[in-house]
């Protein structure tokens, strides 16, 4: 007689618990082994729903994933879930179930398998960790290598702002961001990304955006409830209305002085790692560095083409201006008008009164110039007391009428200046005429009609 | 909040839009949790074929749909998933069109009818829930720790589906062909995708968003559901003004699969 094995005994002894669920997951036959592995008796499992036992994060996968692809493919392989043990420790398994169908083609019920993946399990959750841990850092370092070569790139403060906008954005996962800078006015003023907030609030009301700024440190917010209570009622109202959940602030510093904001908004709550934090108060940093930088570079520039007394342009500029205007007008043939002013009455109060009056008196006169001519004419201080107005597609008249707008200007009285003081222009008009004047250069009259001059002396171009 | 996406971008192949049933019929749209994609309503979907316009799509990061179209920033809440959801009704010109959306689909819809509910008749929440987690005064029925778990289940068991890709051998030989496709499609998701969607399924809080529904709304509670459980449901109810409540006699949060006749069934009682 062959050597005959119970059934029964090659069901419960079988070196995994096995066990059989009806539809709806209650548990109705369990062999010894899952028994044993689990510390239940019998009559503690039996009746009861399977996910019942399972650690709350398991029951999330369960439904959300292994109830879903059983009832689809018919049938799952070594999922991993958490088992509960009567004596309350979680024993991690492996889970095989296939879904029985009845002779009538559906679903009748589940038998599953379980397998003890302690050891297993333990050695992957490490590699899943200590991977995922790897990941992040690299995610780190990639996110500021990125963010060091887009700053490099940059070559203007908009793109520094654009490119600040984006990085922070990416690494945060926000919805929406944005970049603030410190206007003239002192208000902050949105240069790059969108302010989902604006108009929601008054400029009055508490922000974290300009209190990260005076703080120099960032301010997180989580949620909604969270600004309500640390004192930003309106703000949260407002994040309320634009459907947003968290927000973060970070200062921008140069020097340790903040001059700008940079702002990250979720339609979420959100708990930032403090990892993010520092990742994001580094890429600030190298921000704050690049725009620097590009300040100086932009100071300098400025600085050597710009008169530093009255902020006008100089000799070099003006020429720089003269030369594209003339292209311009070569090509489209506009005319243009140049005016030349020279200061009457400006030599005695610098010699009598002093260098810083006479100095006072020179950056008056800019900007009252700069007061009665368009934007896109360009005033230069061309030597001592003298001063040229460049207005591209001018012509006669209106050349004319600027001229006279000029010389009233300077002849307004200033009242800070003692009795017997006082400065008046002499103003020379040439209009170029583009092409059909054969491309004569302004300064000179004798190829550009001089149409009129205006004041009581007759400027030095004519002569 | 998400600017509506440019005539350029193919909202039905961003989505694998399928549309089915009748041309006519009133629209009727279902739109799946977090874990699995559109093959979750196979069982429910055709019951609508008859009389319905009927709509099967899957969310961005989940079966068939365009991995490429997932941007973080933007499905970093249910904001960016109700974009797509107003989108996709718009690009069929769907009008009084049902949602049926379970689990976090459910409050996906509420988002989406909140914002614009020109084209939305009538809305079916599945097992909703507003927050999962536990919260001064509300029981969620998770703890951040349990969040967590998840997190930790889904990296575990990715390990595992990147290395077995395998085909699913079914039982039955003559459903060898069956098999083969469902191991392209069934609950195809990617890895990250999923764990980020996990997060803002199971990190939202869209509580202040039920008050403000205005559309019909039929809440269908399941028994024995740990994601949603009764307390949950009755909460949704008594949140939506006017809505209407129905229990299931289905265990667990996947009805549509353990008891689709009963899914049928209460949409059907609800439509009248």
């Amino acid at each position: 007689m062959p050597e005959h094995e119970d059934f029964e005994e090659l069901y419960h002894d079988a070196p995994f618990g096995y066990f059989t669920t009806r539809l709806d997951d209650r548990i109705t036959r369990v062999n010894r082994r899952f028994l044993e592995w689990t510390g239940y008796d019998e009559a503690d499992v039996v009746g009861r729903r399977f996910i019942d036992l399972l650690d709350a994060g398991t029951q999330l996968f369960y439904e959300t994933r292994q109830v879903p692809v059983l009832h689809l493919e018919g049938e799952t392989r070594e999922i991993v879930l958490g088992l509960r043990r009567k004596d309350g420790a979680v024993m991690p398994i492996l889970l095989n179930s296939v879904l029985v169908l009845g002779a009538d083609g559906k679903p009748r019920l589940v038998r599953s398998a379980i397998f003890d993946a302690t050891t297993r399990s333990q050695y992957e959750r490490d590699l899943v960790t200590e991977r995922r841990a790897a990941e992040t850092a690299a995610a780190r370092v990639q996110v500021l290598q990125n963010a060091s070569q887009r700053f490099a790139e940059s070559a203007t403060q908009a793109e520094v702002a654009d490119a600040l906008n984006t990085i922070v954005g990416d690494a945060l996962v926000a919805s929406v961001s944005c970049v603030a800078t410190v206007s003239d006015a002192g208000d902050l003023e949105v240069i790059a990304g969108v302010n989902p907030l604006e108009g929601l609030y008054d400029r009055a009301d508490p922000r974290p955006g300009p209190d990260a700024l005076r703080q120099g440190a960032p301010l997180v917010f989580s949620s909604v409830d969270e600004l309500e209570q640390r004192g930003y009622p309106t703000i949260a109202a407002a994040m309320r209305t634009a459907q947003l959940e968290g927000l973060a602030s970070f200062p921008l510093l140069r020097d340790h002085a903040p001059f700008g904001v940079v702002a990250a908004f979720f339609a979420r709550p959100r708990e930032l790692e403090p990892a993010a934090i520092e990742l994001v108060e580094a890429i600030a940093r190298q921000a704050a560095q690049t725009l620097a930088r590009i300040r100086l570079q932009e100071e300098l520039a400025h600085l050597a083409l710009h008169d530093q007394l009255t902020g006008l342009a100089n000799r070099a500029l003006l020429r720089e201006h003269i030369e594209s205007a003339l292209a311009v007008s070569a090509r489209t043939t506009r005319p243009i008008a140049m005016m030349f002013l020279d200061l009457d009455g400006f030599k005695p109060i610098n010699d009598r009164l002093g260098h810083t009056t006479g100095d006072d008196v020179l950056r008056e006169v800019a900007s009252r110039l700069r007061g009665v001519v368009r934007d896109s004419d360009v005033i230069g201080r061309f030597g001592g007391d003298e001063f040229i107005v460049l207005c591209p597609d001018t012509g006669d008249e209106d050349a004319v009428a600027i001229a006279e707008r000029l010389r009233e200007a300077v002849q307004e009285p200033m009242s800070w200046l003692p009795a017997g003081f006082a400065v008046s222009a002499s103003v020379g008009v040439v209009v170029h005429r583009g092409a059909s004047d054969g491309g004569g250069r302004p300064t000179s009259c004798s190829s550009s009609r001089m149409r009129r001059c205006t004041g009581p002396r007759t400027p030095a171009a004519t002569g | 909040m998400d600017p509506v996406a440019p005539a350029s971008v193919d909202v039905v192949s961003r989505n694998n839009v399928t549309v089915s049933g009748v041309a006519g019929g009133r629209p009727i749209v279902f739109a799946h949790g977090f874990g699995c994609s559109q093959e979750m309503w196979r069982h429910v979907a055709p019951a609508f074929e008859s009389d319905h316009r009927v709509v099967l799509f899957d969310n961005v990061g989940a079966g068939r749909s365009d991995l490429s179209a997932y941007r973080a920033g933007k499905y970093d809440s249910l904001h960016g998933y109700a974009t797509d959801l107003l989108e996709i009704l718009d690009a069929l010109d769907l009008r009084d069109a049902v949602i049926v959306g379970h689990s976090v689909s459910a409050m996906v819809a509420v988002l989406a009818a909140n914002r614009d509910a020109s084209r939305i008749g009538s809305l079916v929440l599945l097992g909703p829930s507003p927050r999962y987690l536990d919260d001064v005064g509300y029981t969620g029925g998770f703890t951040t720790e349990a969040i967590e778990g998840l997190l930790d289940q889904l990296d575990a068991n990715y390990i595992l589906w990147s290395r077995s890709l395998a085909p699913v051998i079914m039982g039955n030989p003559e459903r060898a062909e069956l098999g083969q496709e469902l191991t392209d499609s069934f609950c195809a998701t990617d890895p990250e995708i999923a764990r980020h969607f996990a997060r803002v399924t199971f990190l939202s809080d869209n509580r202040r968003d039920l008050p403000l529904v205005t559309v019909p709304t039929l809440v269908v509670q399941m028994r024995d559901d740990v994601i949603a459980p009764e307390s949950v449901g009755r909460y949704v109810h008594a949140a939506i003004p006017g809505s209407q409540y129905v229990e299931l006699p289905v265990a667990g949060h996947v009805p549509h699969l353990a008891g689709p006749e009963h899914v049928v069934a209460a949409i059907r009682g609800f439509e009248g």
